[in-house]
């Protein structure tokens, strides 16, 4: 349901934001693909709303789960990725790479940043050095 | 006769042949294993080590850089959910469900069997019928390209799962999302919103990113994978009834693979999505598509190492590279003096020969290494699942910006990353969504070119036959998907 609502917003948005193109036919294929997303959405939350509950999943498997833990990485992540530019990404790998390996009880904090230090120099070093990407040195500069 | 055999025995005496081809092979494997680092990437990266070399030794690099980083893509789609080329996206249905089951082993020999039956269809039809494919292949205008992505995109939303209403919103929200960024056409800027970064548009590696390994990071599996239990062989082989139930599929995919690469504009990726869907369409009772079939593996495998041989076709019998990694090959040859087309049989006749030899070779090394590398790829799984689970997010990350160079990768990966997620607890299927967000440029333009070709007039269609027969099918597909669904619902 979540995903139709966001569907329905999305091509709401399209179709406003396509009013605001220049004379062009550059609108006209995200106009006609916005109708049909907005049709079938609702379609789609009819049948979910009114409809019979069909269980026929294949992509979603009953094993995997979003709770609190995956919170804390989704959040996290989203941190690290604000603050990599900054602090660099050797640091930020290494305490994001941590947080996530204490989030899912992995081992101990200590052995978690070891190992997320460890990781991260050497993608670093084989980034950097062998394919020549330079990856943001931040505080070690 | 002579002269071409005598090139192709002597290059193959040359010990400095064979040690470009390993470590052209060698690199293309780990390159291509690492997500974010496409085919066409690894070229780039190592095309200025071609530099001193010689025109057969620089295209042996290329060529098996080329060959292994599209099945090197296959080892951590299999093993941890995380393609490393789009390419590789459909072997995630089947080839990580067998490893959750304890059999990555299998599904990894497997792919590498299916690589080399597809390679070598390809192959022979790139050496034997290259001239005639490209005359087919050429008259693929704007009509014939945009049904070849809507061919793909139809065909990969018949056999969503769940329902084909969610798979076709998936494949529409996928093609809207194709639309941010320069109007190919016009040049206007639509949906950035004033980031011109994505001016370019969305790109989809990133995106593939995202919604495979990054929400594979942020969801938490309650069950651990079953791999510790079973034993690997130095190199295991396909069971003789593995290889006897995937060989039909395996040769079809080659064929259509060969095809759909020697298209200029189509690449691996429609190949594979489109193979695994016809081969959907086609299973029997007994098999289980998207939870373990080995035939959904050789579908993708054989489909997209034929189109790596297909898409040498156009290069070296017209002179027209098809894809973005053809292009940088015809630089090289250019680079050595040599200009790929026609007259490159008659003028380079011995050169060719080595070319169509060192094709075949590739592929073979390709394949040995792939055997030998199934135990040591699978002991990787021996690790515990949360210190891989931290490693693919880091690795993901890096991918992402290793693209560009550029910040905005990372956050789009991370944004379709929680998309994914929310996809997957709504049920909708992520393949449509992402071949659409592939081909949806490639469908937008060509739709709109074929347009203006016929003064705006849809009757383009019926004045293409190829067009017309491509997109029928499509249709036939999802209309007996529809028959199907109701049928079982009923």
């Amino acid at each position: 349901m979540i995903v139709n609502l966001i569907l329905i917003f999305l091509a709401i948005g399209t179709l406003v934001s396509v009013k605001l193109f220049p004379e062009s036919d550059a609108g006209n294929f995200p106009t006609l693909l916005a109708w049909a997303i907005l049709i079938l959405s609702i379609t789609d939350l009819a049948i979910s709303i009114f409809g019979k509950k069909q269980k026929t999943s294949n992509d979603t498997n009953d094993d995997e789960v979003f709770d609190n833990r995956s919170w804390i990485i989704t959040i996290s992540t989203l941190v690290y990725l604000l603050v990599m530019p900054y602090l660099g990404f050797i640091v930020s790998s290494g305490i994001l790479c941590a947080i996530v390996l204490k989030a899912q009880n992995a081992t101990s904090l200590l052995r978690a940043l070891a190992f997320g230090f460890t990781l991260a120099t050497i993608i670093y070093f084989v980034f950097a050095n062998i394919m020549n990407i330079a990856l943001p040195i931040g505080i070690l500069n | 006769m002579d002269a071409i055999f005598s090139e192709i025995f002597s290059t193959l005496g040359q010990w400095q042949y064979w040690l470009t081809l390993i470590v052209g092979v060698s690199c293309g494997l780990v390159l291509g294993a690492i997500p974010g680092i496409s085919s066409t990437m690894a070229i780039a990266l190592l095309v200025p080590f071609t530099f001193g070399m010689d025109i057969v030794q620089s295209s042996a690099l290329l060529i098996a850089i080329y060959f292994a980083t599209i099945y090197g893509g296959s080892i951590p789609a299999i093993l941890f959910k995380t393609p490393g080329t789009p390419a590789s996206s459909a072997l995630i249905f089947d080839g990580y469900s067998m490893m959750t089951q304890g059999k990555a082993g299998r599904a990894l020999s497997v792919a590498a069997i299916s690589m080399l039956v597809g390679a070598m269809i390809g192959s022979a039809l790139l050496i034997f019928a290259a001239p005639y494919i490209s005359i087919v292949a050429l008259k693929f205008g704007p009509a014939e390209l945009f049904a070849m992505a809507s061919f793909g995109i139809i065909v990969i939303v018949s056999v969503s799962d769940n329902s084909l209403l969610k798979g076709t919103l998936s494949a529409l929200a996928g093609l809207l999302i194709s639309c941010i960024g320069m109007d190919p056409m016009s040049g206007y800027p639509r949906f950035i919103f004033g980031a011109t970064n994505l001016m370019e548009g969305i790109p989809f590696i990133p995106v593939l990113i995202g919604l495979f390994a990054i929400s594979g990071a942020l969801i938490r599996k309650t069950s651990t994978n079953k791999f510790n239990d079973v034993k690997v062989g130095f190199c295991e082989l396909p069971s003789k009834k593995d290889f006897k139930k995937t060989l039909p599929t395996m040769i079809k995919s080659g064929f259509l693979g060969t095809f759909i690469g020697s298209a200029p504009g189509a690449g691996c990726d429609i190949a594979s999505f489109v193979s695994y869907g016809l081969a959907k369409h086609g299973a029997t009772k007994d098999d289980s598509f998207g939870k373990g079939e080995i035939k959904g593996i050789a579908a993708v495998e054989s489909a997209k190492s034929a189109c790596t041989s297909g898409a040498l076709i156009p290069l070296l019998s017209l002179g027209i590279p098809g894809d973005a990694v053809t292009a940088i090959l015809i630089g090289a040859f250019i680079l050595h003096g040599i200009q790929p087309g026609p007259l490159l049989f008659e003028n380079h006749a011995p050169l060719t020969g080595v070319i169509f030899t060192t094709v075949v070779f590739a592929h073979l090394l390709v394949f040995a290494v792939a055997m030998l590398s199934v135990k040591w790829s699978t002991l990787v799984l021996k690790i515990d699942e949360r210190f891989i689970k931290a490693s693919v997010l880091i690795l993901a990350i890096v991918g992402s910006y290793a693209l560009r160079n550029n910040i905005t990768d990372v956050y789009i990966a991370f944004a379709f990353g929680v998309i994914g997620v929310i996809m997957q607890r709504g049920q909708f299927p992520v393949a449509p969504f992402l071949l659409a967000l592939i081909l949806g440029q490639m469908a937008e333009v060509n739709f709109r070119r074929a347009l203006m070709l016929a003064d705006g007039s849809f009757n383009f269609l019926f004045e293409a036959p190829i067009a017309l027969g491509i997109l029928l099918v499509a249709i036939t597909f999802f209309v007996l998907a529809l028959v199907k669904r109701f049928r079982k619902n009923s």
